[in-house]
């Protein structure tokens, strides 16, 4: 079964997936991969990227198209159909028991280790590939003990013991800190150097422009071009993947000078996970008016606790909270916005709206006490209501066709503009924004930072939560690392540089 | 000082009413380990009672009474699994539903049959389990108790054995622990999540059967209508928890709870003690709840290291 090099051993011919409701999410699509070639496949949220590949993996059926593996055509009913053809896909969450071990986790499913496991030998064959490959795993490590990095490894591994020669990765370097994308991409080339083929999925150019042989760039569904990065700029790329000219600086006007008194102030801060661990040690900040904090770490290194515990929904173990002054450690979370703190939460769907309450209900959370929305104090004022609702819709460009309809029928983009549209009525003196970002398309995401931008010079404290380096370079006035719930350090951004910021990141580097 | 043999009687007795509770809570702990919580159980062992008497009179077969109590149980459960698996309702509503089912049918059924099969009553002493006995190990102090039990007890403790074997020594294990803790992680290993939570329910209630059974047969035999299990099932279902989901310290757990349930039979006996019985016949039930209690808050629960996904139902995407 031996293909020769520059074999093609996949061809993707002529895909057309329409989903239930019309969207049509690979519109012919042409797609091939040659043996020992890293190709990437490039393309904003929705671009149809992961649909794609999803159907190669036998987890969607096309509607129309065909599918060769290594020369020969295919029907792909299931992920095991494709798994038979040596592909494996490393999908974009991990898909790992946290309580087990890598060898259990890896040897899940496979029947080549006796009824009674052999562990033994799988340790030794997991030993075995990663020194061929040139990364390091504890096989007898718990899953949650590992990085984001070393999870990843496992998952390839999974793949590896699958006897996988294509290999999907989706959003690999999301979760990873610079220095662990640098080293996944070494063994990305070691791995082309024994000939197996990578479909690299990526939103991000240079990454693209980086480590792959060619990039294929997707856009609403349709495919673009396929192009060698040799022969493109990132510009060039980035006009093929949104269709018009992109920014890549955001221009921001100078800091002013610093006010005296903070208006958050956070000392000695130790915050329990769900999970009642620790997930933030001992953090100790302030944000001053006019200036975006920046925090910048892995996703899951306590970021998401110590700003639920900012806004009153997580208690504390120990330290302080103070707001403009108040000591607000144990305060309700009614009674920290009330003190017009804006946050802006990591779940959009679960705890930044109500899904199946209209517009209007959605704009008017949080204001729905105040006047002139309700008269005596209880009986809501709806025809104030709706002047509220348009207004705000109209400013924040929420896209939907009035404000009687259910907000899950937002997109995502409009979701967040509907949540910025309803934490910024009233001016907030401090905003929480967690993951701002987080899974929005370059123009739903040019848009929100140009809001925190414009919210900081109109003299508002922020603190910023993102695992995107580059947001909190352009976004930031100061950058705080968190890593494994404790403050690395805060470092000014006109003094921090991309390495030391991942350093730090990954615990190696204190400032 | 306390008469050797008096100590060798007790420790017997709680072996022998520990086994219930070990078969139901192994049964439970396979269940959760897929991460089904069945908290029909104590309905089940009352079906699992009911029809083990009446078949092993009628057959004058003890071994076909448990049986039959384990299939019709094995069968009940197939509901709890359709209903929580496949139609992804609540377990512990669809549990409570189990319960109530159970608890009335296990005592009507034993009612009816009472009034047909009254002259059956005489053939108890040929159905019912009794202690082997070995000659001579028998009378040894203390560990002489383990050789003047009946035979269950020693299917009991074989089965936790070679259960714990199984969850943490096995593919079929490693399969049933991965479900139940990540669901999504063993379904993208090829794994069908469903069918293995379906297999674990059923054998759960196919257990909570046998201890059903095994509470007539080897316990207290009789065909009364009125509920005989007496929240022993909702004890087992809290030694789970004071078992961390292992069957080998379900073992010492059932045993314990065992001789906390004789122990107020035999203190009471003792003057000192008599003012205290109301508490003493509490205590496992106290505990019990205390165990439930903690059950219900996820932090706790995550800590004392429940699987992670227990009464959250899978679906794909």
């Amino acid at each position: 079964m031996s293909t020769p090099l520059n074999e093609t051993v996949v061809l993707m011919k002529d895909i057309v997936k329409t989903f239930p409701g019309g969207v049509v999410a690979n519109d012919h699509i042409t797609f091939d991969l040659k043996r020992g070639e890293i190709h990437g496949l490039l393309g904003e949220n929705g671009a149809g990227k992961t649909t794609l590949v999803n159907i190669l993996y036998g987890l969607y059926k096309p509607d129309s198209g065909e599918i060769y593996v290594k020369g020969r055509r295919v029907k792909l009913n299931s992920p095991r159909d494709a798994i038979k053809l040596g592909i494996g896909l490393v999908p974009q969450h991990f898909k790992l028991v946290e309580v087990h071990t890598v060898v259990e986790n890896i040897i899940l499913g496979l029947k080549e280790y006796g009824f009674i496991l052999r562990i033994r030998e799988a340790e030794e064959r997991i030993r075995e590939l990663a020194r061929k490959y040139g990364f390091r795993i504890d096989p007898k490590a718990k899953i949650w003990q590992l990085s984001m990095g070393e999870r990843q490894y496992v998952e390839i591994m999974k793949a590896l013991f699958r006897n996988a020669d294509i290999l999907i990765l989706d959003e690999p370097t999301t979760v990873l800190t610079p220095q662990e994308t640098e080293q996944l991409f070494k063994v990305l080339k070691r791995m082309k150097e024994e000939g197996k083929s990578i479909i690299f999925i990526t939103h991000k150019l240079d990454e693209a422009l980086t480590i792959c042989d060619r990039i294929t760039v997707l856009r609403k569904g349709r495919k673009i071009g396929t192009v060698t990065p040799d022969k493109v700029t990132k510009v060039d790329l980035a006009r093929m993947m949104v269709g018009r000219e992109v920014l890549f600086r955001i221009s921001k006007s100078k800091m002013k000078v610093k006010a005296e008194k903070p208006i958050l102030i956070v000392e000695n801060l130790s915050v329990l996970s769900d999970k009642g661990v620790l997930a933030v040690k001992n953090v100790s900040f302030s944000v001053y008016p006019g200036e975006i904090l920046g925090i910048a770490g892995i996703a899951g290194s306590g970021q998401e606790e110590l700003m639920e515990a900012i806004a009153g929904l997580r208690k504390p173990v120990k330290g302080k909270i103070i707001i403009k002054g108040r000591d607000v450690t144990y305060a309700s979370p009614r009674e920290i916005y009330e003190l017009n703190v804006a946050y802006i939460p990591e779940d959009r769907i679960r705890t930044g709206s109500l899904p199946n309450l209209t517009l209007w209900e959605n704009l008017i959370l949080k204001h729905h006490r105040r006047k002139p929305l309700v008269k005596h104090k209880i009986i809501l004022n709806f025809k104030e209501i709706f002047k509220f609702a348009e207004k705000r819709k109209r400013e924040f460009e929420i896209v939907a066709p009035n404000i009687f309809v259910p907000a899950r029928t937002l997109s995502g983009g409009n979701l967040q503009r509907l949540i910025l549209a309803r934490e910024l009525t009233g001016k907030p003196d401090l905003i929480l924004a967690v993951y701002p970002t987080r899974g929005l398309d370059v123009g739903a995401t040019e848009y929100v930072r140009k809001v925190l931008l414009r919210e900081r010079d109109r003299g508002a404290a922020i603190v910023l939560v993102s695992e995107e380096l580059d947001e909190i370079f352009q976004l930031s006035d100061r950058i705080a690392v968190i890593h494994n719930g404790e403050l690395m350090g805060i470092v000014p951004t006109s003094q921090a540089t991309v390495e030391e910021i991942g350093l730090m990141m990954g615990g190696a580097l204190r400032r | 000082m306390v008469d050797p043999i008096l100590i060798n009687k007790f420790l017997t007795s709680t072996l022998i009413v520990g086994t219930i509770y070990l078969i139901a809570t192994l049964g439970e702990v396979v269940a959760e380990r897929s991460g089904v919580v069945n908290l029909g159980l104590e309905g089940l062992m009352e079906i699992g009672a009911t029809i083990g008497i009446i078949v092993a009179l009628l057959t004058v077969n003890p071994w076909i009474g448990f049986l039959a109590a384990m299939g019709t149980c094995a069968l009940v459960a197939c509901i709890h699994a359709f209903v929580t698996v496949t139609l992804r309702l609540n377990q512990f509503a669809s549990g409570l539903a189990i319960y109530i089912l159970g608890l009335g049918l296990g005592v009507m059924l034993r009612e009816y049959a009472r009034s047909v099969y009254a002259p059956l009553l005489l053939k108890i002493p040929e159905v019912r389990l009794y202690p082997i006995g070995v000659p001579i190990l028998k009378d040894i102090p203390i560990i002489g108790a383990l050789f003047n039990v009946n035979i269950m007890v020693y299917v009991g403790i074989a089965l936790s054995i070679i259960l714990w074997f199984i969850l943490f020594k096995t593919r079929i294990g490693l399969n049933i622990r991965s479900v139940g803790e990540n669901p999504a992680a063993a379904d993208a290993a090829g794994i069908n999540v469903f069918r293995v939570r379906y297999y674990c329910v059923i054998f759960g209630g196919a257990m909570a059967g046998i201890a059903g059974a095994y509470l007539m047969l080897g316990h207290t035999p009789q065909i009364m209508g009125a509920p005989i299990v007496l929240g022993r099932g909702w004890i087992a279902i809290a030694l789970v928890i004071f078992s961390f989901w292992n069957p080998i310290r379900a073992l010492f757990g059932a045993f314990l709870f065992g001789g906390l349930e004789l122990a107020y039979y035999w203190l009471q006996s003792i003057a000192i003690f008599r003012s205290y019985v109301p508490l003493l016949i509490a205590i496992p039930h106290i505990t019990a709840i205390i165990l439930l209690t903690i059950m219900s808050i996820e932090a706790l629960r995550k800590r004392l290291g429940a699987p992670a996904a227990l009464g959250i139902p899978y679906s794909r995407e």
